[in-house]
């Protein structure tokens, strides 16, 4: 018999015993298409935003003046061997995306920091996230910062990458691993390198667990584009700076916001989105 | 019905099928579950106006072609960092502790190009007519007619006789 008339059942039969990991794959669908979801939204927004400044009724919808901290920040600093920006005002920041972003720009290499996106569930004073994107120079990258100043679950278990060293990966990239950290000050944690999207994306990570009980996490991505477009996506061999560099960025004391139930009248105000 | 629960039931109903579908066209355990996962992300993020303008028929058919977008384009952007080697990498043959047949059928469609894989999967695993691929596919039906009767006599040619050994057994 031909094979066109046997290939059906041959096919059919082949996949049978396939089962794959469901949940883990529903989790990171909905991982992903929540960020995807977030990002179209932002570029919506901010072409409204665009649309009312233009209009010049920017006032009258409150937005802010120039005065925010700035979406985009060049300037020296130091990770690694990287010359330090400015030094920082001294102040403790209160736990806020806005604040976040002002520590992270802070603590950069020199570079461009736009497309901020601050944490849909953000809880002022308690926990904040933000994603933005971050350009070295080379291409941009996307980056993402989680602090809970008190977590009320006990932290998620480490080291797992998302999929094994099997991903496609650019050649020359930093090899999946996964390790824990610690330092003398009580801070544990770990370390992670893990393939992130099929189009060659992958991310390294650190997630710090500090003596006072707080959780920072911080992602360098190799790339920006992920999911939402594949066809504009770029992807780099490394991220800017190194899992090491990663992990001394996130040991900086800057990092130590200060937690309340409120968000504080010094607190940086929540930048808007920038555009790309 | 509520929106999340319906992506929900829409997405636990469906990644089996849609993981068999990206494996057969892949042949990488791993990659067929990043395709899932983008595919299902990128409905995720649109599921209210897909919900909107399609019954469960429609969105299996959106399903489909937004994982085989997704597959040609990781393909593309593959191609350019792929190695060659003489030999089938690991991932094709024993991996997953896959059946014979299943190495044998993965093995002889990693001999054909990705579109060629594509409409072979579409036509004779899901059973999708030549209009319904050429629509996936932005093709013409005389392209799919003749990439589907190429990638047969290919597919004849690599099977020989393993196909009467599974047909027979």
């Amino acid at each position: 018999m031909d094979l066109e008339h046997d290939l059906s059942r041959m096919l059919e039969e082949s996949v049978v015993g396939l089962s794959p990991p469901v949940s883990a794959i529903l989790d990171e669908a909905n991982r992903r298409g929540r960020r995807l979801r977030r990002r179209r939204r932002l570029q919506t927004a901010a072409a409204a935003v665009a649309v009312v400044a233009v209009a010049g009724t920017g006032a009258a919808f409150g937005l802010r003046p120039a005065a925010a901290p700035p979406a985009s920040v060049a300037g020296p600093t130091a990770t690694g061997s990287a010359p330090a920006r400015p030094a920082p005002s001294g102040a403790v920041l209160p736990v806020t995306s806005g604040g976040l972003l002002k520590v992270l720009t802070e603590l950069l290499p020199k570079g461009k920091v736009t497309d901020f996106l601050p944490g849909r569930e953000e809880d002022p004073g308690r926990s904040a996230s933000l994603t933005a994107r971050y350009d070295d120079g080379l291409s941009p990258v996307e980056v993402e910062v989680y602090l809970n100043s008190s977590p009320a679950e006990p932290v998620a278990p480490p080291c797992q990458p998302l999929l094994d060293g099997g991903a496609h990966r650019p050649f020359g990239a930093e090899p999946v691993r996964c390790n824990t950290v610690s330092f003398p000050d009580g801070t544990n944690g770990w370390s992670m390198v893990s393939p992130a999207y099929g189009n060659g994306m992958y991310y390294e990570n650190v997630d710090l667990v500090r003596p006072d009980g707080s959780e920072l996490r911080i992602r360098f991505y190799n790339g920006s584009g992920g999911t939402a477009d594949e066809a504009a996506s770029t992807v780099r061999a490394k991220p800017p700076i190194s899992p090491d560099q990663l992990t001394a960025l996130a040991r900086d004391p800057r990092w130590n916001l200060r937690a309340s139930a409120q968000p504080t009248a010094d607190a940086p105000p929540v930048p808007r989105p920038s555009g790309s | 019905m509520d929106k999340a629960l319906g992506f929900e039931e829409f997405a636990g109903t469906r990644t089996r099928r849609l993981f068999q579908v990206a494996y057969l066209m892949c042949g990488d355990w791993h990659q067929a579950q990043d395709l899932v996962q983008t595919t299902l992300a990128k409905m995720y993020s649109a599921w209210g106006r897909l919900r909107r303008g399609r019954d469960e028929p429609g969105l299996d058919a959106y399903a489909r072609k937004v994982l085989l977008r997704t597959y040609l384009s990781q393909q593309r952007l593959r191609r350019s960092t792929e190695v060659v080697t003489a030999e089938l990498p690991e991932s094709w043959a024993a991996q997953d502790g896959g059946s014979d047949l299943r190495v044998t059928l993965t093995a002889a469609l990693a001999q054909l190009p990705p579109r060629n894989r594509a409409v072979v999967v579409l036509r004779y695993l899901e059973d999708h007519s030549i209009e319904a691929v050429a629509e996936m596919l932005g093709m013409s039906n005389s392209a799919v007619k003749s990439l589907n009767t190429r990638s047969l006599a290919k597919l004849r040619e690599i099977l020989g006789n393993d196909r009467e050994l599974f047909l027979c057994g």
